[in-house]
This record gives structure tokens, C-alpha cells and sequence, in this order.
């Protein structure tokens, strides 16, 4: 079953007289538990397709289906209720609010969904104790390391329970050890919970743990490799 | 709805030093329209209190035309009834009849125009406490007397440079439309904060002015009526009397000094339209103080958004941080008022340092003894919610402005 599809999208901006095509007539689909990397070098156009299909833009033409909704024709206030309640995100800088632990960023956006605060509770230890974080609950995103937080956004992106989960180069500020520990974890997500996930990188030994490889050239898709 | 107050709530704490300082500027301000607001109901309650009294009691009763003619022939005949029939009334505490009469008053320094009040001191001082506003040393009322007694007001005795003992003549007009002149002298000096009164009513025995101006015992120009401390409102007893006695014309205080009752209204409109002014000004500045802390925070209300935080929980968490800023701040506004309320309710605040008072009603008072009615800490709190309310949409509007993959980028 196909969770995402994707026709012919495109999306242009303009930049004096010039018009950049950051996506330039793409089309495939994601299968339910996929565990997707999109690759390409700087400005070849995977942050633009991340956003297009995690609905937080607008695309210039083309269609983008998510678990059969037209995200594409979706407006602004639609868009926003579609996103808390079928899409996990993992930025690559800003991802948990300063001012609440580890624990309470898990749980932010389960309470915005309005699931009780027992269910919430529950959810989080056991999202903890997988991702192996317990014991750092309590803390503040600023006393955890780069590697920590991304973890932590993990399992927040995980815990609303979302169809996927889209990361825009999340070990991009890692270290390479850092990097292996947060792919460990999703890759135990995928496997255990089914999660699915696409994730963008410039990383060559990241890229190597997916099992589907898109790349990305100029907005254009030019490999597309399923490695089993 | 709990979430994005739990929200507010981190965010205050976040910067303690800037929601200290915003709070401590609010409650300066809120203090100052409240204790502005207090003076102003202190003079309004102690004007209106003064007029209701020492000069109309709770109800007055009057023939048709007393007010029209202002001539000693319009009085109240068989008065004795007439006091047996009200009576009959519920709710009544006291009354008391009085000869009313337009004189003139002479010392041996100088003279000036009066109204003659003609007392039974008997059933007077249980309508009237004028014998309570009679200081140590100023005589008394009716109670101690050689010769045939006046009892004054302070600035009239000033006026006309006498003392007690002093003696005085007094003139007016009798039933008939002659002239009467007599010799006086005074028994008492009373004070009270309605300086009008103060100023032109004098006190006479009720049989003395008879016999001087020819009326019968039971001819009166006024019957003064008290009610029961525990009966709010006279309306109930005004319109049972209107309708057993349609020929008399029944009145209360606002029939008597119109023009206090209107300085009490506008005084009243002014104290709310003062506070609005003052919440109007704190919400502009709170608005710009969001709009900074909406700048200072893009990223985060950027990540918000792309989690799926829609615009109504966005207003929602914007709203209490607001509420929480106002609320905080007038709860300490209330406790500081109530703090210098208890010992302004003492001691007064002199009138010289509140000049203007004076200047804008028909009365005057020395000091002015603040209070704050509960209705108007309410009708602060409404408006302080309804302020919140109106401030979090600017705030809110720039939030929803906020692209969330641009606050986001590097
Ligand atoms: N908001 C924007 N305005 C103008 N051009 C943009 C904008 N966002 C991206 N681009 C352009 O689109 C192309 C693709 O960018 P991006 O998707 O960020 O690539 P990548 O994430 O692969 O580095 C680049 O040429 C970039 O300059
Ligand atoms: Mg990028």
C-alpha cells in the first residue's frame, strides 16, 4: 500500500529574472514501513521536497497524495491539523522548545493532539527506554548532547503515533558516532514499530544503512535504487 | 486548552527578570487608577452620605408646591395625622417635623441669607445627627440652653464672626406674608462635609419660629422620614406613600440636590472612563512587548507550527501569557490599595492634595476618606480579560505570519 504518492510536482522560485526549479517535475511513492533516503549534493533540492511533502509548502504544480489525501489542494488551517495528526518531523537545527524537558517535548505534541496525560506518560517512558535516554527525562535540551536531542525528536516524532516520519538531514550536526547512534535508533523504530521514515543526507556512510536510495540532481530524480 | 496554559506559564518564568519588571510597571499603573478610582468614590459616598444625613433624610415629604413657590404658605396641614398615617408604614425608623423658611441673619459684624429650621430636638436627633456633628467646645444641640437658642454651621458663624452665646437677630417671612424679626442666641456650632448646608442652615426650635411666624402646632413645611438600616432601596416606601397621600409631593436626596446626583454620575463615568484609559494604555504596551517576545521566540513558534500547533492554540497560549501578566498584576494592584486603603481610611487624605475635587462637584468636603467597591474590582477584571483578549490578536496575527521552514533555517 502506498502511503505517499507524488505526480509530476514541481516547485519554482524566482529569483530576480531568474527562475530556480528546486523541484523539477518529480514523481514516485513510499510504501507503508519504507526506510527512504533522499541524497543529492547542496541546493540539489531535498529540503524543498521534504517540505512539499511533509505540507509545509506549497508546490508550484504537480500532486502530492498522502495516505490518499491531496495535501496539494489542502489549505493553510487544513494543512496544519493534517500535519499534527499523520506527519512526524525531525528538523536538522531547531527541534525541541528550550524550556521544557526531554520528557515534556516527547509529550508536546501528543497533549496538542489531546491524548490523556496517562496514555502520554506511558508512551514517553517506554519511547525513552528504547531510545535508551531514561535516566535523562528530566533534562533540559541544553544539558543533552547534539546526538541526545535529535534522539529526543525522534521519539517525539514517533510518539504521536504519525503515518511517516520526514528528517531533513538530522545528523547533519552530528559526529559520526552521534550520526550511528541516531541511525540505530530509527532503523529500530522501522523495525519494531513499522515506522515509516524518509530521510535526506549528504552522508555517504548514512546512505549506505537505507534500504531505498533516492538522488537528487538539480530537483530531478536520477537514481532511485531499492538495495534488499 | 490546559497545554497552552501550562505554556503561558513556563514562558513568564523564562525571562523572570523582564516579566518582573512588566508586571511591576502594570501594577503601578493599575494601582494609581485604583486608588484615583477610591478617592473619587470617597468623595461621591461622603458628599452624598453628608446630604442624606444632615438635609434629606431617606424620604421628605413636602405640600405640592413647596418647591415651586418657596413661600412660607405652603406647609403640611394637620401634620399630627399625617405623621400617624405614615407611620403606619413598614420599614420606618423615624420621623420628624420641620418649619422651613427663608431668612436673614444678622450679627453685629455682619449678615447673610438663611434657610430657618424650625426642630422639635425631641424627634429630630433621631432623623437628623446633627447633635453629632457638634465638636467638644462648640456647644450642643437644644440640650443646654438659657436664652432662646440658633444652632449654626461653622462657616456661617465664621461668615458672621460670632461664637457661642453670640447673639444674633433673625428675620423671615411669616404665614401671612409679613416680616418677623427676632433676637437669638447661638447654643451650638455644628460642621459637616456638605458645606453648602454648612453655610446656609440654621436650627431653631419648632415652637419658637411657630409663634414668631404664625403657624399653627401641627403646620409644617417638611416631614423627614429615616427608613430601617436593613432596607436598601426606599423606592417601595416613596411610591406606598405617593399613592396613599396624591397630593403631597414624596422626595429623596436626588430630588432635593440634583445637582449632587448628577456630580455623583459624572464622577462615576469618569472614574470608569479613568481606569479604561489606563488598561487601554498597559495593552498597547503589552501588545508591543509581545510582538518583541513573538520576534525573540520565531524559531520556536516556527517549530510550533510545523508540529501542528493551529492558529486558535497559538491565541490561546499568546492570551494567558497576557492574562497571567494582568491578573498577577492587579491581584497585586488590589493588595497595595487595600494595604494604603486601611490607613487612608483612617487618617483621610487631605483635600489639598487633591485640589481638584472640589472644583468638580457642588459640594465640598476637608478630606476625603477613599474607598473601592467590589463592583468596580470586578468591572477591572472584566476588562482586563476583554483587554487580554483584544491584545493576543496582534501577537497572534504575527505568529501566523511566521513561515515555518524559514524561522527554522540555519
Ligand atoms: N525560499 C527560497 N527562495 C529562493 N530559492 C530557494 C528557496 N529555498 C530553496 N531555494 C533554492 O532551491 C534550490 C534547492 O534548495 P534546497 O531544497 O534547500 O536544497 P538542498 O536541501 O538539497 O540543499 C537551491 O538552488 C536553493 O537556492
Ligand atoms: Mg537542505
Amino acid at each position: 500500500m502506498n502511503i505517499i504518492e507524488i505526480k509530476n510536482l514541481e516547485k519554482h522560485y524566482s529569483e530576480a529574472d531568474l527562475i530556480v526549479k528546486a523541484v523539477d517535475n518529480i514523481s514516485f511513492s513510499v510504501k507503508k514501513g519504507e526506510f527512504l533516503v533522499i541524497v543529492g549534493p547542496s541546493g540539489s533540492g531535498k529540503t524543498t521536497l521534504i517540505n512539499l511533502i511533509g505540507g509545509l509548502d506549497f508546490p508550484t504544480a504537480g500532486e502530492i497524495f498522502v495516505d490518499g489525501y491531496a495535501i496539494h489542494q489542502m489549505k493553510q488551517d487544513q494543512l496544519t491539523d493534517f500535519r499534527l495528526h499523520n506527519i512526524g518531523f525531525v528538523f536538522q537545527n531547531y527541534n525541541l522548545l528550550p524550556v521544557l524537558t526531554a520528557k515534556e517535548n516527547i509529550e508536546l505534541i501528543m497533549k496538542l493532539q489531546g491524548i490523556s496525560k496517562k496514555e502520554c506518560n506511558k508512551r514517553t517512558l517506554d519511547l525513552l527506554k528504547i531510545i535508551g535516554l531514561s535516566e535523562r527525562a528530566e533534562s533540559k535540551p541544553s544539558k543533552l548532547s547534539g546526538g541526545q536531542q535529535q534522539r529526543i525528536a525522534v521519539a517525539r516524532s514517533i510518539a504521536s503515533g504519525p503515518k511517516f516520519i520526514l528528517a531533513d538531514e538530522p545528523t547533519a550536526n552530528l559526529d559520526s558516532h552521534s550520526a550511528e547512534t541516531l541511525l540505530d535508533t530509527m532503523q529500530l523504530l522501522n523495525q519494531n514499530e513499522g515506522t515509516t521514515f524518509i530521510f535526506s543526507t549528504h552522508d555517504p556512510r548514512i546512505m549506505k544503512r537505507a534500504k531505498r536510495m533516492i538522488r537528487l540532481e538539480d530537483g530531478k530524480i536520477i537514481d532511485d535504487i531499492t538495495n534488499d | 486548552m490546559l497545554l497552552t496554559i501550562n505554556l503561558a506559564i513556563i514562558n513568564l518564568m523564562r525571562n523572570k527578570k523582564r516579566s518582573f519588571f512588566v508586571i511591576a510597571s502594570i501594577v503601578v499603573g493599575i494601582t494609581g487608577g485604583l486608588l484615583g478610582v477610591s478617592i473619587g468614590n470617597g468623595y461621591v459616598n461622603q458628599l452624598v452620605n453628608s446630604v442624606i444625613r444632615f438635609e434629606t433624610a431617606d424620604v421628605l415629604i413636602h405640600e405640592n408646591t413647596f418647591f415651586d413657590q418657596m413661600e412660607p404658605s405652603a406647609f403640611l396641614k394637620n401634620s399630627d395625622q399625617l405623621i400617624k398615617s405614615v407611620n403606619l408604614n413598614n420599614g420606618i425608623n423615624a420621623l420628624t417635623a420641620r418649619i422651613k423658611i427663608n431668612g436673614y441673619i444678622r450679627s453685629a459684624l455682619s449678615s447673610a441669607n438663611v434657610e430657618i429650621i424650625g426642630v422639635d430636638p425631641k424627634t429630630d436627633r433621631l432623623v437628623f445627627p446633627i447633635h453629632e456633628a457638634i465638636h467638644t467646645g462648640k456647644g450642643n444641640y437644644f440640650t443646654d440652653y438659657n436664652r432662646i437658642p440658633i444652632v449654626m454651621g461653622n462657616l456661617l458663624a465664621d461668615q458672621l464672626g460670632v461664637n457661642i452665646n453670640s447673639r444674633l437677630v433673625l428675620s423671615g417671612q411669616t404665614k401671612n406674608g409679613d416680616l418677623f424679626s427676632s433676637v437669638f442666641w447661638v447654643c451650638g456650632i455644628y460642621s459637616v462635609d456638605n458645606k453648602l448646608f454648612e453655610k446656609k442652615s440654621v436650627f431653631v426650635l419648632l415652637d419658637e419660629i411657630a409663634v414668631l411666624s404664625g403657624f399653627k402646632p401641627d403646620e409644617v413645611h417638611e416631614i423627614a422620614i429615616k427608613l430601617d438600616k436593613n432596607i436598601q432601596s426606599s423606592d417601595h416606601i416613596v411610591s406606598a406613600l405617593e399613592s396613599q397621600h396624591p397630593g403631597l409631593k414624596i422626595s429623596k436626596w436626588p430630588d432635593i440636590r440634583p445637582e449632587i446626583f448628577v456630580t455623583k454620575s459624572y464622577i462615576n463615568l469618569t472614574l470608569n472612563i479613568l481606569i479604561s484609559i489606563i488598561l487601554f494604555a498597559i495593552s498597547i504596551g503589552i501588545i508591543n512587548i509581545m510582538i518583541l517576545v513573538v520576534y525573540e521566540r520565531r524559531r520556536e513558534f516556527g517549530m510550533l507550527r510545523a508540529l501542528g500547533m493551529n492558529k486558535v492554540k497559538i491565541f490561546q497560549m499568546i492570551m494567558f501569557e497576557i492574562i497571567f501578566l494582568l491578573l498577577i498584576s492587579l491581584f497585586i494592584s488590589t493588595l497595595i490599595n487595600f494595604t494604603v486603603l486601611s490607613f487612608l481610611s483612617q487618617n483621610g487624605v487631605p483635600v489639598w492634595s487633591v485640589e481638584g475635587v472640589n472644583m468638580l462637584g457642588v459640594g465640598t468636603v476637608d478630606r476625603i476618606y477613599p474607598v473601592l467597591r467590589w463592583q468596580q474590582l470586578i468591572f477591572v477584571t472584566g476588562l482586563i480579560i476583554l483587554l487580554s483578549f483584544l491584545s493576543s490578536i496582534i501577537p497572534t496575527l504575527k505568529v501566523l505570519g511566521i513561515h515555518p521552514t524559514e524561522a527554522m533555517k540555519n
